[in-house]
């Protein structure tokens, strides 16, 4: 009977904390239905001075900082370990990383896409004879070439060239049917809708 | 040192980090060893006769067999049982051996034991020292089973339950055990009771 009820939890803190003579008149009353005074006394005095004593002592020791390097070599040597500063690269960390450099490179080409300059484009021409003597008595000179002229700034249309060829009876307009392989749907409004050059041939 | 510097693993329990030491993640034995090793070795030390040198060699062999072979312990139970029960085996072990060598577990502090100071005059005030010198002195005389049951409890503040499960014994047992070493330590260390200097 004694031995089950000595340990409740209860008395042992009663043991632990208080002396006989601190127990309020309920404790007491509490107490003295399991031990007597005496006992009470004895037991108390080992419980509550056991830790104090042993306290210093605990303090004293420490693990060794020979152990703790034993033990780091021995477990490196058995999961054949890297050494630590690599295993911070958790697999969480490597996501993030790769999340951070593929935004970093989108935006990269972005940039580069928005500053490229515009290369030339393949125009496929076709030659559209008209009789129009006022725009032929307009080309004065004849004009050979066709070029593309990339705009500058940040607009994406393009300045198209075409030749026309002035006879005496015809305008011969050479019109941009393709370009870059996309056929203009209405190449002759395509050509003058266009805001278009040339060169003058020499 | 990386290894044994404070990592993310000290909000798991006892038994998670063990899962991750079995997977050979070092920062999760490293906590665990922060955890268990003063305690441990405060243990060895008071088990293998207050030497110092033998309870860091101790400390290192229980956590050697920790990291060698996680898998020996049982994810259902606790990690903290397993581990005193692993100690209190390795000390066995070494009584085992002092035994065939012919020293008895208890010579070793019969020296110090001759100087102490047993107060058939009670001291004027409670003198810590002396009384630490006794308790130890008659803890050693104890029983082994009561002992350990009794340091289990009062030194490493295991549970009533923690304890019959490291001993392989009945909690009833636990309980009787601890009631007779406490009672008979008790009556040991009477003459240091203020009450008695006054009668």
């Amino acid at each position: 009977m004694m031995e089950k009820k000595f340990f409740e939890t209860r008395l042992e803190n009663l043991l632990m904390s208080k002396a006989f003579n601190n127990l309020s008149a309920a404790e007491k009353k509490y107490v003295l239905t399991l031990l007597t005074e005496e006992e009470y006394r004895e037991y108390s005095l080992l419980l509550s001075n056991y830790k104090p004593v042993l306290l210093s002592e605990y303090d004293q020791i420490q693990p060794s900082p020979k152990v703790t390097k034993a033990l780091t070599h021995a477990f490196r040597v058995k999961n054949n370990a890297k050494p630590v500063y690599f295993n911070i690269i958790r697999p969480q960390r490597v996501l993030t990383i790769a999340a951070s450099l593929i935004i970093l490179i989108g935006c990269i080409l972005i940039f580069r896409q928005a500053n490229k300059k515009e290369q030339p484009l393949t125009v496929k021409i076709k030659r559209q004879h008209a009789i129009d003597h006022t725009i032929a008595k307009a080309a004065k000179k004849e004009i050979r070439e066709i070029k593309t002229y990339p705009v500058s700034g940040k607009k994406k249309t393009h300045l198209y060239a075409a030749t026309v060829k002035k006879t005496p009876h015809y305008l011969c307009l050479d019109v941009a049917v393709e370009i870059n392989n996309t056929p203009c749907l209405n190449p002759i409004n395509t050509t003058a809708a266009m805001p278009y050059t040339y060169e003058e041939s020499p | 040192m990386f290894l044994f510097s404070k990592n993310a693993y000290s909000s798991l329990t006892d038994e998670g980090l063990m899962l991750y030491v079995s997977e050979g993640k070092e920062k999760a034995f490293t906590e665990l060893y922060h955890r268990y090793a003063k305690r441990m070795l405060y243990f060895f030390y008071q088990r293998l006769y207050q030497d110092e040198q033998k309870a860091q060699d101790f400390l290192q062999d229980l956590f050697l067999k920790v990291l060698q072979k996680p898998q020996l312990f049982d994810g259902n139970k606790k990690f903290k049982t397993w581990l005193y029960t692993l100690a209190i085996n390795m000390c066995k072990n070494e009584y085992r051996k002092d035994a065939v060598r012919g020293v008895k577990v208890n010579d070793f502090d019969f020296n110090e034991v001759e100087e102490i100071q047993t107060p058939f005059i009670f001291p004027d005030k409670f003198d810590k020292d002396l009384f630490a010198a006794n308790l130890k002195h008659e803890l050693n005389n104890m029983e082994e089973n009561q002992r350990i049951t009794f340091l289990l409890r009062y030194n490493e503040d295991l549970s009533i339950n923690e304890i019959s499960e490291i001993l392989g014994c009945a909690e009833g047992t636990v309980k009787s055990r601890l009631f007779y070493c406490t009672k008979k330590l008790a009556v040991k260390l009477r003459a240091f009771n203020p009450k008695n200097e006054l009668e």
